[in-house]
């Protein structure tokens, strides 16, 4: 009997309406822990290469991972996996919130979602039972209307929705799969790929599923879980708990690392109307009376976090449902300072129509950032726009812009197709201001600052990506975190701005571990090789704990490794390979403007030299980037080098 | 000698809220970054940057210096 996980994966084929259920063997979750390794299982296994990413022969894998459920912060992950229309490459994002353990309870590790609906259906899953459902009421309508008409026709209030708005109904190129109305797999445009299918929610309940749920070790867990409480309040991401992600937005400004005006410069002189402490002293729910910390912090199942903001706001032209939560980090820069925008209520909005309507933050804030750097000098018109003054700085433009792309109205159509699509469709030299890597938009971290991040960028399978690796202050000049570094042999540290081969190595070793994490399926901020609240070694007893397997940290880095060839070859198959392992011209040839960071770029020798380093490193073919046969046998995936003929 | 600080972020609940995160502090000559922690008692880890540019923690305050502090900045 596992304990941890369920054993069952739940197929379903929405062409034909069959349910199957497969139990696979304990030595197959072992191999690929969950989340995006086991769902890349799936997608090599039985997605022909080159299919539509909008078509009936994509794949839409659903995972949590083997700890998902356990009582303990940073297990409620879930990660939704296809090729993505975004960028034509692999998709992969993951989200937190209640539905990921819901999920598990209900009895089913992963669905495996192919072929489309005639119709709009929705699956419901409830306690081990399962059945397609019909969801033409619910087409049309954003995710709080459909959450309550579910719990309401259900006739239970504790279910979890996962869904998709009218923007992937519509199939705009970045929408994103929403739970609680306010969590999302957000990024390569996985709701799309629903929508596509007519599949409007995903419903779970398992309320005798989680009276059954069990841990190998409970005893071993509690002492984690009351380990990391203790710690919570003096630890590094006790300012994530109190004043969110937006926390950092100070840090970055000190620095010169807070991309402005589409990374042109690396400050905003208005951050602080929008960073962290000020949405926690204005609009956050109960601000008004000092008890934001009671009302207005929400929390992922079981975490002692409590890092997602619930905003409220009544007055004005921007009101804001505390259902539809707050803004993060990225979300604050991608619609503020990418923006040249001070506006917090504007950007608190922007926010919310993207969490009614399906749409990931960070690509649709960016790509408005680009069309506005374009608008400026000319390259798109009031014409284009519909008169619109897509200038920097104008919240109200942005705003609109937001709501056009969500309802697939005017210029919202061209934009929903992301910038890098956009700028092919419109032409006249708009390229030169995209910061896409494989047609996804940079978030809010910046490669001309951070160098192993610029490599991660270009290399990642799935586009730019800050999630993917440990940024490099940790490892320059001195080794900050040397202990939870150290457990992964990281214990040299680099000169600032540097990319050496130790470097790279430092971006790899991170991006297996980082990779691990979205395959077990657990926050990063959580956990991770440094300043998060639980190292390496406490990731390690934990999965112990749960599962009751003798891992080690060695096994655990090589299930990162292994889904990280997985995604490569995905893309391999897909004729995606070194050519596509690029960073935004931009960040190359435009210096940024401005405070600290003023005159810096990346180092084109520098970058080019790092690619070679990453892919001997990896043990990858250097001319093409691809997987070679040696190092996927290596990792146990002999028939992924026979799908490649390498 | 006299430098002019601002807190980010969670370091700045170490001040009196009203402070919002800035302050001037009064130091002995050949103060550190390390010197600021032990002073208001900061428990976690602490980056800083002097005048906009980053310094280690045992970098020497200068009279007057800009200080920002703030926590070690990561993906988010």
């Amino acid at each position: 009997m596992p304990t941890g996980y369920n054993g069952k994966i739940l197929h379903v084929n929405l062409t034909t309406g069959e349910l199957t259920v497969e139990e696979p063997p304990e030595s197959f979750y072992r191999k690929y822990m969950g989340g995006s390794a086991l769902n890349m299982h799936y997608l090599l296994k039985e997605m022909p290469a080159g299919a539509d990413p909008l078509g009936p022969d994509n794949i839409l894998a659903l995972s949590v991972g083997v700890t998902t459920g356990a009582a303990v912060s940073g297990q409620s992950r879930m990660t939704a996996t296809a090729k993505s229309p975004l960028t034509g490459a692999i998709g992969d994002a993951q989200c937190g919130g209640f539905f990921p353990a819901e999920m598990k309870f209900a009895g089913f590790d992963a669905f495996i979602i192919k072929g489309k609906a005639a119709k709009p259906v929705y699956l419901w899953v409830n306690d081990g039972h399962y059945e397609l459902r019909d969801a033409s009421h619910l087409w049309g309508k954003i995710t709080g209307e459909v959450e309550a008409i579910l719990k309401k026709e259900l006739g239970d209030k504790d279910i979890e929705v996962a869904q998709v708005g009218p923007a992937g109904e519509q199939g705009v190129r970045f929408a994103s799969i929403i739970n609680m109305s306010n969590r999302a797999n957000g990024r390569t445009g996985m709701g799309a790929v629903m929508g596509s299918k007519n599949l409007k929610a995903v419903v779970v309940r398992g309320k005798e599923g989680k009276k059954k749920f069990t841990v190998a070790n409970k005893k071993g867990l509690n002492d984690l879980a009351r380990l990391g409480a203790k710690m919570f309040p003096t630890s590094d991401v006790a300012g994530l708990g109190k004043y969110g992600t937006a926390e950092t937005t100070g840090a970055q400004q000190s620095v010169g690392m807070l991309p402005s005006y589409n990374f042109n410069s690396g400050v905003f002189d208005n951050w602080e109307k929008i960073d962290g402490p000020t949405m926690y002293d204005t609009i956050l729910l109960g601000a008004n009376e000092d008890k934001q910390d009671l009302k207005g912090r929400d929390t992922c199942y079981s975490c002692t976090i409590r890092c997602k903001r619930v905003v409220e706001i009544t007055e004005g032209p921007y009101k804001v449902d505390p259902h539809y939560g707050g803004p993060e980090y990225e979300t604050t820069s991608t619609f503020g300072n990418y923006c040249g925008i001070d506006d917090l209520a504007a950007i608190s909005y922007a926010n919310q129509i993207c969490n009614q309507y399906g749409m990931d933050t960070i690509s649709c804030g960016a790509t408005i950032a680009w069309a506005m750097e374009c608008f400026e000098n000319g390259l798109i018109t009031p014409e284009d726009t519909g008169g619109i003054e897509l200038k920097f700085g104008n919240a109200e433009a942005m705003v609109k812009m937001t709501e056009m792309i969500a309802k697939g109205e005017g210029f919202g159509q061209i934009l929903g197709m992301g910038s890098a699509a956009a700028a092919k469709a419109i032409g006249r030299g708009t390229e030169e201001f995209l910061i896409t890597s494989k047609g996804q938009e940079a978030p809010a971290h910046m490669p001309q600052m951070k160098r192993s991040l610029a490599l991660i960028y270009a290399v990642n399978p799935f586009g730019a990506d800050h999630q993917s690796s440990e940024h490099d202050p940790v490892y320059e000049e001195k080794v900050a975190y040397p202990e939870r570094l150290g457990a992964l042999g990281l214990t040299e540290a680099q000169p600032v701005r540097s990319l050496t081969p130790e470097k790279v190595r430092f971006a790899r070793e991170t991006q297996y571990f980082y990779s691990l994490m979205d395959s077990v399926n657990v926050c990063q901020f959580v956990y991770g090789p440094a300043w998060q609240l639980y190292g390496p070694e406490d990731l390690l007893q934990m999965i112990q704990a749960v599962t009751g397997w003798d891992v080690t940290m060695e096994e655990l880095q090589e299930v990162g490794e292994r889904r990280l060839n997985m995604l490569r070859a995905f893309n391999a198959r897909e004729g995606i390979d070194r050519e596509h392992d690029k960073l935004a011209e931009k960040m190359f040839k435009k210096a940024l403007k401005g405070g600290p960071s003023d005159g810096i770029a990346v180092d084109r020798a520098q970058f080019e030299t790092a690619l070679d380093e990453y892919y001997r490193q990896n043990e990858w073919d250097v001319e093409t980037g691809a997987p070679t046969r040696h190092k996927l046998e290596a990792l146990e995936l002999g028939w992924v080098a026979d799908q490649l003929r390498v | 000698m006299e430098v002019h600080l601002t807190l980010h972020g969670i370091l700045r609940d170490y001040l009196p809220r009203p402070a919002k995160g800035k302050t001037t502090l009064t130091l002995p000559e050949g103060a550190t970054i390390e010197d600021v922690c032990e002073q208001l008692k900061i428990k976690q880890t602490v980056s800083a940057a002097v005048g906009g540019v980053q310094v280690e923690n045992n970098h020497v305050l200068q009279d007057g210096d800009e200080v920002q502090m703030f926590r070690m900045i990561g993906g988010g």
